[in-house]
């Protein structure tokens, strides 16, 4: 057990001393050929020199001054060029690297309109509270600066659910640059406008940071609340100009485009000097062989991080999930319990932590006396936790996109940084380990939005009904909302009188609608230790997965059971306790095709047979009944005519489907040796859902043509559909909880995770060829001999054939 | 292929959880029907139609004669006077200039209580005293199109007004007016408006007004029920309260006037309540608890007195109140005359008070907070002002015995003192003759 040192004086001598031993590693393994290295990738970014570019010249020269006095004489290429856009009204998208200095592409247009007009108003959007505070504390500093300079007062303020209510009807009269978020601004904003004609009416920007985060439920429900905004400032005479700011993805513009229904022009060529940085790909050797099984990937990321830290140098360890953070974070602390108090330079973050906790772990981390912060994609965004030496990922991310946005939470404008990506077992981190090409070469992911999902959609035109009628005619963004609002008049929300809807129900919509999950509700976590006392909050969907009865619980390292779950009142009740396991809830899902949208073939009287879909067994059924039943082939009648085997590719859909699911279980499993201690049985309520899916149905004379048995067959179908749920969010910018996978029979299901659908289906089906080409790859290249967790699945979980009969069934597929 | 739009919103909108149902006083549906005879509703109301362009509402204008009785109360007797104290009550108000040259009464009834752009209201009201009797005006939305000619018409109203009156007006319709203003992006008229909202002063007096101070023991301030338990009148099929929003709904919806009748006879109740009550309100700060209908409207009356800086009424009031059979009457006025006393140097007015508490109180449950502050003022002034530490040790044992945690602490605290000061006493030979150092 080693103790802390202090944090280095010479960072990039350090860095060098860490990294070389897995510099040398790699450069061995290539000199000896190796084709399952420790360390898979090195690459080096070279540091690039700035480009600058004067101010603008149609820029008030006060701007100038303001910024000058603040040793900024003049702008990065990108800056200037995004400034430019955004002062002539041209809606832009800036995507640039963490610390380009982005905020300065939006303050700079703002702080110009409010000196020329001081009616002039500005909307900003972050996707959390925690990153408004931050901008903030940047915003009054140059507002302060152009006070003492002009004498022009710049009212700037947060307004979000923490703000006080005797606070804000003065920030409403006082507000030149409003900071807040889509949650308020759907629920506290807009429902109130007129409260807030002063902004509307002399609204010139709007800015929405982090774009690139409003993707999918989010992204979705956001497109919406714009074009809500879009509506009232029409109502007031304004009609703002965008200016957003996004992470590397591949459609920035798009994406921007899709949110806001308008033009935009694109900025991305960053002009910011960078420091050179190491990225290293680290995949844990393989212990067994024969199983497929390496070496934890907690354990390696453990090891790697140690490296970085006894060394003196400040890092930040991404964790794929909330469970695997407190893992890693037991685990770090337990390397470095030195003298007493000193376990306390290690901490996790994570969603669910009580805000302030969070931010003395931010500020922890500014100051140095948080060395090492074991985190969840939470801290992923612009939260300010100052200049990291090194990002250690445990577990690939999930997409290009959210990787480089992570190691970019490491480096600093000069000076060396280093990134360490650590695979799991997963598939797609294999995938990633092994072709690191494809990582540095490949375009990021697509964001991807529904804005016309019609849950999301019709929340949204009861609000916009809410907030102002709509009149005959009218459109809602790109939308027609006739048909919408005939719908809503039958249920009493609206009544239709002399060309206009008016809103005809006592309710305030926006309270019944969250933007971020599928329900507003969630469980809260109440300790029972000592008195009652809450830790933290789990969101509802998520709640009977994590909260169920003899769950642990696990916070910062420190465990609890649950003693009972209150599921009505959506309150767990814990109990600190100690022990060397943690669980996992095993679920249960079905899905029923409601209507198919497009197909190669359309198996159409399966679907009108609800028998046929009752007897299918999903993937963990064990019910022997529902195996024979899939043993038997299908009468003829069912299967198009035109099918044979010579030209039997798979058959790929998407449409509606019902999803019901409902956690029936849950293992124990052993800390740092993820044995599978035990296991229990729950009675818990399902969950249902109506949602889009992609499936493929793998045509049964395919089946029927290849030498295996019944069960071989069923485990090779259960091993596509792993592989496929693991290389789908590679495919789309996706978090693997956003898409189910189910298994009915010879039909695998991937669905969205969301009711009503977020859009996943329609692209999954048309790179079906794709998916199906990177899905079979993964498995073959997979080193073990019959299937492991990094192909089809773990061994034991599936039959010893699986590797076989997938690889069969797929090059079949794809012929 | 897919679905028929309409029947999968359909699907969706329905799934939607509604709310709990209760039981109505009316046949709910959702069905438009295009039937909507204007001319019809106004005439069936009892008021005309008034019409701007395409703009249209429904005034309703109703004069109640002086010689009429609101309960117990002739309209006439509630024609507001000078020379009321409306500075008891609301300091603020009672400068705007001539006040009582003509309040104007004030309600609206809302789509909603919820707030935010949604929520309008659908009928606005003033009342008025005039020549012969008092007035109250309404203007009913006949569709929300007509929002800007009520507006324009209520504005013209209150352009005469020498005082608006509310009953929550504070919180709920003016801001909810302010709020509609601004929709329409015009001025309010209730910027800076005197503004005499009578719901805190009505809460003062009379939220104990029946069940005295036990505990919870709250009759609720509604204009309905206090019209009905202070004035005396009592409603015939009124319309509940939650009703209304939705009854106007399917009025806009169907056109039928009958649902609305009831509604209207509400607001207008509510109006012509408020006037009275205040009026009633007004002359009982004028006269004093000789006008008080029963012992809790003394006690209520002298806080409120007292609130006022009007100390000698309040000791007037309160020694009044300590004569009630009622114990719960007696422990509050005797410990708020205690309070008084003591900060006008009336020590042994205010230890008689606190006595009286103890008396009054009794050991009651409901009472304990006032008895314990009584036990602790009367140790405080057996200590320092009668220099009696025999006697106040007395209080100081009962004070520790009856709390816990901090307070039995610095009861504890003050014990060991008085114990310090009676053993010195002994020593210099007997109590009362040293000086006592805290």
């Amino acid at each position: 057990m080693d103790t802390l040192p202090a944090i280095t004086a010479n960072k990039d001598e350090s860095l060098q001393l860490a990294l070389q031993r897995m510099l040398s590693s790699h450069e061995r393994a290539v000199t000896a050929g190796d084709d399952d290295p420790h360390v898979t990738a090195v690459r080096r970014l070279a540091p690039q020199s700035a480009v600058y570019a004067p101010f603008p010249d149609s820029l008030d020269p006060r701007v100038h001054a303001a910024y000058a006095s603040r040793g900024i004489d003049q702008l990065y290429s990108h800056q200037a060029e995004a400034i430019d856009h955004a002062m002539h009204g041209r809606n832009v998208v800036v995507v640039t690297p963490t610390a380009s200095g982005k905020t300065l592409c939006y303050n700079v247009p703002v702080l110009n309109a409010i000196l020329l007009d001081p009616a002039s108003r500005a909307l900003y959007l972050f996707p959390t509270k925690a990153l408004a505070q931050d901008q903030l504390a940047e915003l009054h500093q140059m507002a302060e600066v152009v006070a003492t300079q002009t004498g022009e007062q710049i009212g700037v303020f947060t307004y979000d659910g923490d703000t006080p209510q005797d606070a804000r009807r003065a920030i409403r009269g006082k507000a030149h640059v409003v900071l807040s978020n889509p949650d308020m601004v759907h629920a506290g904003i807009l429902p109130h406008h007129p409260r807030w004609a002063k902004l509307f009416e002399n609204l010139k920007y709007i800015v929405i940071d982090e774009l690139h985060t409003y993707r999918g439920v989010f992204g979705s429900h956001l497109a919406n609340i714009l074009r809500r905004l879009r509506r009232i400032c029409r109502h007031y005479g304004s009609n703002p100009t965008f200016i957003c700011s996004s992470a590397t993805i591949a459609n920035p513009k798009e994406l921007a485009e899709k949110l806001t229904e308008q033009p935009f022009e694109i900025v991305d060529k960053s002009g910011a000097p960078r420091g050179e940085k190491f990225f290293l790909f680290v995949n844990p050797p393989v212990v067994n062989q024969q199983l497929g099984i390496r070496r934890s990937y907690l354990s390696e990321t453990r090891r790697v991080a140690i490296e970085f830290l006894k060394r003196g140098l400040q890092l930040i360890v991404f964790a794929q999930s909330r469970l695997s953070t407190e893992i890693l974070t037991t685990y770090m602390k337990d390397a470095f319990a030195g003298p007493p108090g000193s376990a306390d330079v290690i901490r996790g973050y994570r969603g669910g932590y009580l805000p302030m906790r969070r931010r003395e772990i931010e500020r922890g981390l500014r100051d140095g006396d948080v060395r090492c912060v074991v985190s969840t994609n939470a801290l992923e965004l612009g939260i300010d936790i100052g200049a990291l030496d090194v990002a250690v990922m445990a577990g690939y991310p999930g997409s290009i996109a959210a990787t480089w946005q992570r190691a970019g939470r490491a480096g600093r404008r000069s000076g060396r940084s280093a990134a360490v990506l650590v695979a799991s077992s997963a598939p797609v981190d294999q995938f990633v380990a092994r072709h690191p090409d494809y990582f540095f070469d490949a375009s990021p992911e697509h964001a991807l939005v529904n804005p016309d999902n019609l849950h999301i959609l019709l929340d949204h035109v009861k609000c916009a009904a809410f907030e102002m009628p709509f009149n005959d005619g009218d459109v809602f963004g790109s939308i027609n909302v006739n048909e919408v609002l005939t719908v809503l008049a039958e249920e009493g929300y609206v009544h239709h009188t002399e060309g206009q809807w008016q809103w005809t129900h006592e309710s305030y919509p926006a309270d019944a609608v969250s933007l971020r999950s599928v329900t507003s509700d969630n469980f809260i976590i109440v300790d029972q230790t000592n008195g009652e006392r809450v830790i933290g909050e789990t969101d509802f969907t998520s709640g009977a997965s994590v909260l169920h009865e003899k769950a642990i619980y696990i916070l910062e390292g420190q465990l609890f059971q649950v003693e009972k779950l209150d599921f009505d009142n959506r309150k767990a009740f814990v109990r600190q306790v100690e022990c060397d396991y943690y669980t996992d809830a095993i679920d249960y899902t079905k899905v029923t095709i409601l209507e198919i949208f497009a197909g190669d073939a359309m198996p159409q009287p399966e679907v009108e047979n609800p028998a046929s879909i009752a007897l299918a067994a999903a993937g963990l059924e064990k019910d022997e009944v529902a195996r024979d039943a899939a043993a038997t082939p299908l009468p003829p009648t069912l299967l198009p005519a035109n099918l044979t085997v010579s030209n039997a590719a798979a058959l790929r859909s998407h449409g509606e489907v019902h999803v019901v699911s409902r956690v029936v279980g849950f293992k124990k499993i052993k800390f740092y040796t993820n044995e599978n201690i035990g296991a229990g049985e729950l009675d818990l309520p399902e969950q249902n859902m109506h949602t889009t899916a992609y499936w493929l149905r793998i045509p049964e004379e395919l089946l029927a043509a290849l030498p295996y048995s019944t069960d071989d067959r069923r485990d090779g179908i259960a091993g596509i559909a792993f592989a496929m749920h693991q290389i789908a969010p590679l495919l789309l910018m996706s978090d693997q909880g956003d898409i189910g996978v189910s298994i009915d029979r010879e039909t695998i299901f991937l669905y969205d995770n969301y009711p009503g659908g977020i859009g996943f289906s329609e692209p999954l089906y048309s790179m079906h060829d794709d998916l199906l080409a990177r899905t079979r790859e993964l498995i073959a290249e997979c080193p073990c001999q019959s299937g492991c967790p990094s192909c089809v699945g773990p061994e034991g979980a599936t039959g010893p054939h699986t590797k076989r009969v997938a690889q069969d069934l797929l090059s079949r597929l794809c012929a | 292929m897919r679905k028929d739009l309409a029947e999968r919103l359909r699907a969706i909108v329905k799934t939607a959880p509604g709310a709990a149902s209760r039981e109505l006083t009316y046949e709910p549906d959702v069905q438009a029907t295009s039937a909507y005879d204007l001319d019809g509703i106004a005439d069936a109301l009892g008021g005309t139609v008034v019409q701007d362009g395409a703009a249209h509402i429904v005034v309703i204008d109703k004069m109640y004669e002086s010689t009429q009785s609101h309960g117990r109360w002739p309209i006439e007797m509630s024609r507001p006077v000078a020379q009321a104290p409306l500075g008891v009550f609301d300091k603020k108000a009672s400068t705007a200039p001539d006040w009582h040259s003509r309040p104007v009464f004030f309600d609206t009834e809302t789509t909603g209580l919820s707030g935010g752009a949604g929520t309008i209201a659908f009928l606005a009201g003033c009342g008025w005293f005039e020549e012969g009797g008092f007035r109250v005006r309404q203007w009913l939305l006949t569709s929300q199109a007509g929002e800007r000619l009520l507006l324009k018409q209520l504005g013209a109203a209150l352009d005469e007004s020498s005082l608006l009156v509310s009953y929550n007006g504070r919180t709920f319709d003016v801001p909810l007016m302010d709020m509609r203003c601004a929709f329409h992006r015009q001025s309010s008229p209730f910027d800076e408006m005197p503004h005499f909202d009578m719901l805190p002063s009505a809460r003062k007096l009379w939220s104990k007004r029946e069940s005295g101070f036990e505990p919870g023991a709250d009759s609720g301030c509604s204009l309905s029920t206090l019209e009905r338990d202070v004035l005396g009148f009592h409603r015939v099929g009124d319309v509940p309260g939650f009703e209304i929003p939705a009854r106007y709904f399917q009025f806009l919806r169907t056109g039928d006037h009958r649902l609305l009748s009831g509604v209207l006879d509400h607001h207008r109740h509510d109006i012509v309540s408020l006037a009275v009550l205040m009026a009633y309100a007004l002359r009982l700060a004028d006269q004093g608890p000789d006008l008080c209908r029963n012992d809790h409207e003394v006690v209520a009356l002298g806080r409120i007195y007292e609130r006022a800086g009007l100390s000698d009424r309040a000791v007037e009031a309160y020694d009044r109140a300590s004569q009630s059979v009622d114990r719960y009457v007696r422990a509050q006025a005797f410990s708020r005359l205690g309070l008084i006393h003591r900060r006008d140097a009336r020590h042994d007015d205010a230890a008689r008070a606190w006595q009286g508490v103890l008396e009054a109180a009794g050991g009651r449950r409901s009472l304990f907070q006032l008895e314990r502050a009584a036990i602790e003022a009367l140790a405080i002034h057996h200590e320092h002002r009668a220099k009696d530490p025999e006697e106040a040790k007395k209080y100081a044992e009962t004070m520790k015995a009856q709390s816990s945690g901090r307070a039995a602490a610095d009861a504890s605290y003050r014990l060991a003192r008085l114990e310090r000061k009676l053993s010195e006493d002994k020593k210099k030979g007997g109590p009362k003759t040293a000086p006592l150092l805290e």
